[in-house]
């Protein structure tokens, strides 16, 4: 029975039906309340599952090991004056670490950053190994939640949790503040030497405010630390390293050095096995044996892989090629805000496929190289194109890419004139330590003073020879009455210019003397006028013979350790070197001031005294040497910088020009004074970024493409003329050449050719070559060479290039910086040039308000010490013999079949020994024609404004004592081929051909015998170091030599004259002439004595027919006698002692009279008779 | 009509609002109401439970609403459509002297007002009154409870079976609800009584609550109730003695889903960079139990000139007004019937016209 009214119970359900609808669609949308916040957000937390990951499974479903971080450590911001700037500390915006694969280890207490490289796999079951940790933070292990009431609701109260066990809560709490250096650790080099200069007890760190950033999508996060460390004002060697920022910060009561350094990590890609993979993007490491002799042909930078091999034990390595890579669709690199818009054009322009921007010239060489990947440029806030400006940052994801970012590649531009001046352009890597991969680069742009550097140098020298181009000057050039044409260029500098530099030159005059071509005869003439003009004979047999002159300094091998060798260049030694460049400058400071190098000059100890400073000169200049070197290899060895003197243009006066360009209408008009020096400004740019770009590409210096002439790039012009694009082979190169400006920008024919040879090859091939590089010279189409070459032949065949780098530098004459010239004649030729040029503005104040002199020595040090290397390269490889031998074995032949080839090779050999002549012949006249040069031209005192004691002209006396050591000293040969070691070469002895023995000898006889202007302890230093380095026996060559300085000394008259009447008893002098021998058939009966036949300079034949001269000396009561043929320097001095004493001749050229003249004859005869 | 008893249904609702209001204003102690002596249980968020077990939920019990103390008289007066009436309310605990526990006495006022359509249809409008006697100084002690605005459907059964349909929405004018962001709280119940004989009434009920907020949370932190599930049970025999007299019991259970914290969608940029540890002892928030019991004596006073009255004293355990009794929390908390915090005495004052 039921009475329940159907429609009102229907009523009801459709009312509870539709309220229980209605609620849960309202209870959907019911809003989360911002929690209670009870954690700092100034704390910075991070997930442990983040930081430290169990990683993706392995093939047999276990985890694989944590892939680790790749940490990208960068110096962000500096305070400035930059005191650290300099090279052996680095420390400017822009220091990166060269990447490092890292992971991280969570203690109770301590978040440490672990090297990821193991050298080897341990035994676990040994438990013997535990990782490096690098860096440690503190931090507190916690868990982060909603606070849960002990009902076990959760509330939205948000706090720190720490109830479970330390090692499973969740999250760390770092603090990054720290009173130490110790987040230097991804730089050991820097932290090591920054270590010597800073008080490290008193530095403190402390966290960026927000910059702490995690990003755990994307595998990343960052952050950035200030840092500030007090410096270190007290160690001389600091000090010399602060350079003129040190001075700059002091004169404004800075003693602190603040920087921000940034740590960028992401995780990297993961290794997975190539068989089998699916990732087409998977990077393929590139590896090149250790002497594969494709390494004679490019120069790429190695990522040395280093381990231990598991089934030997032994230590292991491959070496991995560092690139990019281009199984991905784009290598993007990103304009940092600030970068020039005007210079952007280097690198990208509106046509993707123009060949004179980086982008179009390297996309043509990647695409010959049949990769996938294009390089593309973006401004930070593009996303996908050049200018498309997508990256607003209006959305978290649409961030612009900061600079720092380990994931980004940047092109920086720095221009605050206060942080550093020690180089030009710097390219860094973040390199994959597995696989040598370029996963990020930066190339960054220093914009020093380059007007002042160049421009203003260019006009001051010019104004010494009467032709300023007065650029201060507001009024414009004139122009020419006729229109030009593309490719048009009009001397700036007229051939008169040349003519003046060289007729004003005192060094040029007294070089042309030296070298047998006077001014009257032949004009005036300069160190061009000396080199030789080869043909095209020699061309072929030097170009071939080139690339076997090429030596390593065995110290930069990493694989063989010689003896003593591991700690050469290892970090403690460069501070040791830093230290004793330290002290070669204050000995320069003092020997500039006036002062004595030695003591007792005069006195029974002078002569030990002089030679314990030379020797420990020679080893300082040694030193100074080796050590940019050092720095390069040891402290910022990922680091590759080009420094501003590295693009000098010495002679640009004569050979730049002002050129025929289009207005913005496209007519053609001569550049105006403004646009001449703004093209000279950009074009030098231009150069900086082809170059450091070359360096992200892979490509290491070669400074071997100067010398390249058959491999300089060409262009036409729109008539049709050739012209030089560049004077090297490649942009790579520190090249001196004038067109260092003014060039025409591309990648050079080497520069092509080694860009797609690493990036066309994955792994070397099966085939094999025949030519030095170990490609192939054959013709035989069929002949395979082993690596894919796209550029690296023509239709003739295999292209041969030269290369050579940094360690091939100090064993190989050829490879050098900085110089211009293809042959030695034309090289010395060029740096002579240099030298000259630079005087007029190293030695004067000029405009400047801040003149730095403080490492004037380096200067003449580093042109004298390059100087002398040739020699060795003549006498080991350049010698007849040697070179006919050589000739033979590369196979060049008689052009002419019927002629023959050893007549032929004696032909040649006469060119090389020709042009060595030539080469060396300059540099003793130059040693000379500086040791010669009077007060009058150049004077050897530094001068000081009597009444403000600025220094208004630097004297000359460095260049002097350089040049005196550098041409009297013998000198190791360790300047080339290392299997020549334990010779040792005296520049004047044994050495070429007579022209140069003649001029050789000259020089070193006015070194040491000859009347110069200089102090009063140079000149016995001369002698002291003739006298010990002819005696030395290493000395080879002439063993006569030694004499030149010797004599006969008699402390009593009877030895005196005993010593003659044995000769006329020895020589029957009474035979022919019985009266003035009478007696002489034996010395006791003998009355012969030479005082009675001298003339009125003591001078007479003796009994042995030689021409004498003798001399007493009266504060020693010893008598003097010195044959004049063999005894040529001493001859001198006691002639000279003669003339003004016996004589009364005195020409007032040893001042202080008797004793003055006497003096020398002293220390000749000190230092002869001491080796004797 | 029949007499209801202290334990009303709607004091299941009212206990799961409870939970979840400001626990430290009541110290734990201040659960809210139930009809106790009224006509029919009230509504609205009380004070709200104390953390650590406070949380007063209750299962209300007794008889289904509309048990009507006039039946038991059996004096037939006349229908009126309409009715109004009051209670007064005043509980103390049966242990004065514990600690942690500041609100030991509570008075609650009510006044409803009701209007039935058809014989079959009826709805009300309710509204409370709090008065704690501790308060911060310059408050009174008294604060509002929400309104409550219902309708009944009563559906005759055989078998002297008589079932009641009940849907109601709420006005958040409590402190409570307002500190919980609550919008309404819309509820259905179902309940089901039936007499034996002429002095036993018996009844079971279940109610199902879904809670409409602005927010997950309350401004306090906790979070709020989601859906709340309720049943219970009572009788109650008049004394064949004396007809106006009656005792009772009832008991109930009760459970309540709460939100889920949600690190998604915080709103606080902390959590939103930081996100959150999830925790392994709780790994979803817990489902609330709740369990209540009482007995009770009721006396029908005279009608005077058409204004009933009766008064009710009885000894509980999980009286919402006091907040959660006997929580069982997922196992944090076990059944502990005569909790210090919450077993009481309590009279009841109620009057209808």
């Amino acid at each position: 029975m039921s009475f329940i009214p159907s429609l009102p119970v229907s009523r009801s359900l459709v009312a509870a039906i539709a309220l229980a609808i209605g609620s849960s669609v309202a209870m959907g949308c019911v809003s989360d309340r911002p929690s209670r916040n009870g954690v700092f957000n100034e704390n910075q937390y991070l997930r442990k599952a983040f930081l430290v990951r169990p990683a993706d499974p392995g093939p047999d479903g276990k985890p694989l090991e944590d892939t680790g971080w790749l940490l990208k450590a960068s110096i962000m911001q500096v305070s400035t004056p930059n005191l650290l700037g300099g090279a052996v500390f680095g420390v400017f915006p822009g220091t990166e670490n060269g990447g490092a694969l890292v992971r991280f280890k969570i203690t109770q207490d301590k978040l440490e950053m672990v090297n990821q490289r193991e050298f080897s796999t341990a035994v676990a079951a040994e438990n013997t190994r535990v990782p490096e940790v690098m860096n440690a933070w503190p931090l507190t292990n916690v868990d982060l939640k909603y606070r849960v009431n002990l009902d076990g609701e959760k509330t939205n109260f948000y706090e720190e949790n720490q109830e479970l066990s330390w090692d499973v809560r969740q999250w760390v709490k770092l603090n990054f503040a720290k009173n130490d250096m110790s987040d230097l650790a991804p730089f050991p080099g820097m932290q090591d030497v920054l270590a010597q200069c800073v008080d490290m007890a008193n530095s403190t760190v402390t966290l960026v405010p927000n910059s702490f950033k995690v990003d755990e999508r994307n595998d990343y996060f960052e952050w950035t630390t200030e840092m500030t460390f007090p410096v270190q004002l007290t160690n001389q060697a600091c000090i010399d390293q602060y350079g003129l920022r040190g001075r700059d910060a002091f004169n404004i009561g800075k003693y602190n050095q603040t920087v921000t350094l940034k740590y960028s990590m992401v995780r990297p890609e993961r290794l997975t096995a190539a068989p089998g993979s699916n990732n087409l993007e998977q990077y393929v490491p590139l590896e090149v044996g250790e002497k594969d002799p494709i390494r004679h042909k490019y120069g790429f930078f190695d990522w040395i892989a280093w381990n231990r091999d598991t089934t030997s034990g032994l230590v292991a390595a491959r070496q991995l090629v560092i690139r990019w890579n281009t199984k991905k669709e784009f290598i993007t690199w990103y304009f940092d805000p600030g970068f020039p818009e005007g210079y952007k054009k280097f690198f990208v322009s509106a046509d993707p496929n123009d060949v004179g921007t980086v982008m179009g010239h390297t996309n043509k060489l990647l695409a010959d190289s049949g990769v996938r990947a294009r390089l593309r440029f973006l401004n930070a806030n593009d996303k996908d194109t050049f200018g498309d400006k997508k990256l607003a940052g209006d959305s978290p994801d649409n961030q612009p890419v900061q600079y720092g970012d380990v994931r980004y590649s940047f092109l920086r531009w720095i221009s605050d004139p206060d942080i550093q001046d020690f180089f030009a352009g710097v390219t860094q890597f973040v390199i994959d330590p597995r696989t040598g991969e370029s996963v990020s680069s930066s190339i960054a742009f220093n914009d020093f003073a380059i007007k002042d550097y160049y421009v203003q140098r260019i006009d001051a020298y010019l104004q010494t020879v009467g032709a300023s181009l007065d650029v201060n000057s507001p009024d414009p050039w004139k122009d020419p009455s006729a229109t030009c044409k593309d490719g048009d260029t009009m001397p700036i500098v007229q051939a008169k210019v040349a003519s003046n530099h060289n007729g004003t030159s005192t060094l040029y005059a007294k070089m042309q003397q030296y070298l047998q071509k006077p001014v009257g005869t032949f004009g005036n003439l300069g160190p061009a006028d000396f080199t030789v003009k080869q043909d095209a004979d020699f061309d072929r047999a030097y170009y071939a013979l080139l690339p076997y002159y090429v030596y390593a300094d065995p110290d930069s091998n990493p694989f063989v350790l010689r003896e003593g060798g591991q700690g050469v260049y290892g970090p403690g030694q460069v501070w040791k070197m830093v230290q004793d460049e330290s002290e070669f400058h204050q000995t320069m400071a003092k020997i500039d001031q006036g002062l004595s190098p030695y003591e007792d000059v005069t006195g029974p100890h002078g002569l030990d005294n002089a030679l314990g400073f030379l020797n420990r000169f020679r080893d300082l200049t040694n030193n100074h040497k080796k050590l940019d070197r050092a720095i390069a290899s040891m402290i910022h060895p990922y680091m590759h910088f080009d420094a501003p003197s590295a693009f000098s243009f010495e002679q640009i006066m004569a050979r730049d020009a002002r050129h025929c360009v289009p207005d913005a209408d496209g007519n053609l008009h001569w550049e105006t004074k403004e646009e001449w020096t703004q093209n000279l400004i950009d074009t030098y740019w231009s150069q900086v970024a082809w170059h450091e770009f070359g360096h992200s590409m892979g490509l290491a210096h070669n400074f071997m493409a100067s010398i390249d002439k058959p491999n300089f790039p060409h262009y036409k012009d729109k008539q049709g003329r050739d012209h030089t694009g560049l004077y090297a082979s490649s942009v790579m190169e520190y090249n001196a050449a004038p067109d260092r400006i003014f060039w025409h920008a591309g990648w050079a024919p080497y520069d092509q050719g080694a860009i797609s040879w690493i990036y066309a090859n994955d792994a070397r091939g099966p085939g094999q070559g025949d030519s030095i590089s170990g490609q192939s010279a054959s013709k035989d189409a069929k002949f395979v060479p082993p690596w894919k070459d796209p550029n690296g032949f023509n239709a003739t065949g295999e292209i041969q290039y030269l290369f050579c780098t940094h360690q091939h530098i100090p064993y190989t004459p050829l490879c050098r910086q900085g110089d211009s010239g293809t042959t030695p004649s034309e090289i010395i030729a060029n740096q002579i040039d240099a030298y000259e040029w630079q005087y007029t503005w190293r030695n004067f104040r000029k405009y400047r308000k801040l003149w730095d002199n403080s490492q004037y020595a380096a200067a003449p040090a580093n042109t004298i010490i390059d100087m002398r290397r040739f020699v060795s390269m003549w006498i080991f490889d350049w010698n007849s013999g040697e070179l006919t031998d050589s000739l033979r074995r590369i196979g060049i032949k008689n052009p002419n079949p019927k002629g023959s080839d050893l007549q032929y090779y004696t032909q040649l050999s006469n060119k090389f020994n020709a042009e060595a002549s030539a080469a060396n012949q300059m540099v003793g006249a130059f040693h000379k024609a500086v040791i010669q040069q009077a007060s009058g031209e150049r004077p050897y005192r530094t001068v000081y404004d009597k009444y403000y004691g600025d220094v208004t002209q630097q004297g000359i006396i460095l260049d002097k004592l350089f040049a005196m050591q550098g041409w009297v000293a013998m000198w190791p040969t360790d300047n080339y081929d290392p299997n020549q070691a334990g010779s040792y070469i005296a520049s004047y002895s044994g050495i070429g051909d007579d022209s140069y023995t003649t001029v050789a000898e000259d020089a070193v006889d006015s070194m040491i015998g000859g009347q110069y202007d200089v102090y009063p302890y140079f000149v016995p230093l001369a002698v002291a170091q003739f006298a010990q380095d002819t005696h030395s026996p290493s000395f080879s060559g002439r063993i006569d030599v030694r004499d030149w300085i010797g004599g006969h000394t008699f402390t009593r008259l009877p030895d005196f004259l005993d010593y003659f009447r044995d000769l006329a008893v020895q020589t029957n002098a009474m035979a022919q002439n019985p009266t003035l021998y009478a007696g002489c058939t034996a010395v006791a009966t003998c009355t012969y004595d030479p005082r009675g036949i001298s003339d009125n300079h003591n001078e007479f034949l003796g009994p042995d027919k030689r021409l004498w001269i003798w001399s007493y000396v009266p504060d020693r009561n010893q008598w003097v006698a010195v044959q004049k043929e063999r005894n040529t320097a001493s001859y001198v001095i006691v002639r000279n002692y003669t003339d003004d004493v016996i004589a009364q001749l005195d020409d007032g050229a040893h001042p202080g009279g008797a004793y003055g003249a006497l003096l020398p004859m002293k220390y000749f005869l000190d230092s002869f008779n001491n080796f004797n | 009509m029949r007499i209801s008893t202290r334990l009303g249904v709607l004091g299941v609702f009212f206990g799961c609002l409870a939970l979840t209001g400001t626990a430290s204003a009541a110290g734990g102690g201040g659960a809210t109401q139930a009809g106790k002596g009224s006509a029919e249980g009230r509504g609205g968020a009380g004070p709200g439970g104390a953390p650590g077990g406070g949380g007063g939920s209750t299962s209300g019990v007794g008889p289904s609403e509309g048990r009507n103390p006039d039946v038991v008289r059996s004096d037939v007066v006349a229908k009126k459509p309409w009715e109004v009436g009051g209670t007064w309310e005043t509980h103390r605990l049966i242990r004065q002297n514990d600690v942690n526990n500041s609100s030991k006495n509570l008075n609650v006022l009510g006044a409803y007002a009701q209007y039935d359509i058809t014989q079959y249809d009826r709805v009300k409008v309710r509204a409370f009154l709090y008065q704690r006697f501790i308060a911060d100084d310059g408050e009174t002690g008294f604060r509002f409870d929400d309104m409550i605005f219902q309708y009944t459907r009563t559906i005759p059964l055989p078998q002297k079976f008589t079932a009641h349909a009940t849907g109601w929405v709420t006005a958040p004018t409590s402190f409570a609800s307002q500190k919980q962001g609550l919008i309404t709280a819309p509820r259905l119940a179902l309940d089901l009584s039936k007499q034996f004989g002429e002095y036993v009434t018996a009844g079971v009920r279940t109610s199902g609550d879904a809670l409409i907020y602005k927010y997950r949370t309350s401004e306090g932190g906790n979070y709020n109730p989601k859906y709340a599930l309720r049943f219970g049970a009572d009788v109650e025999v008049v004394m064949p003695f004396h007809k106006a007299l009656s005792i009772g019991a009832g008991a109930g259970t009760g459970y309540t889903w709460y939100y889920e914290p949600n690190s998604t969608n915080d709103p606080n940029p902390q959590v939103q960079r930081l996100g959150v540890t999830g925790d392994p002892y709780y790994s979803t928030q817990p489902i609330g139990q709740t369990y209540s019991g009482e007995i009770f004596v009721r006396y029908i006073l005279p009608n005077i000139i058409g204004v009933k009255s009766d008064i009710v004293i009885a000894a509980a355990d999980g009286d919402p007004s006091l907040g959660s009794v006997s929580v069982l929390h997922d196992g944090v908390a076990h059944f502990y019937p005569g909790y210090r915090q919450t077993a009481e005495v309590y009279g009841t004052l109620a009057i209808r016209y």
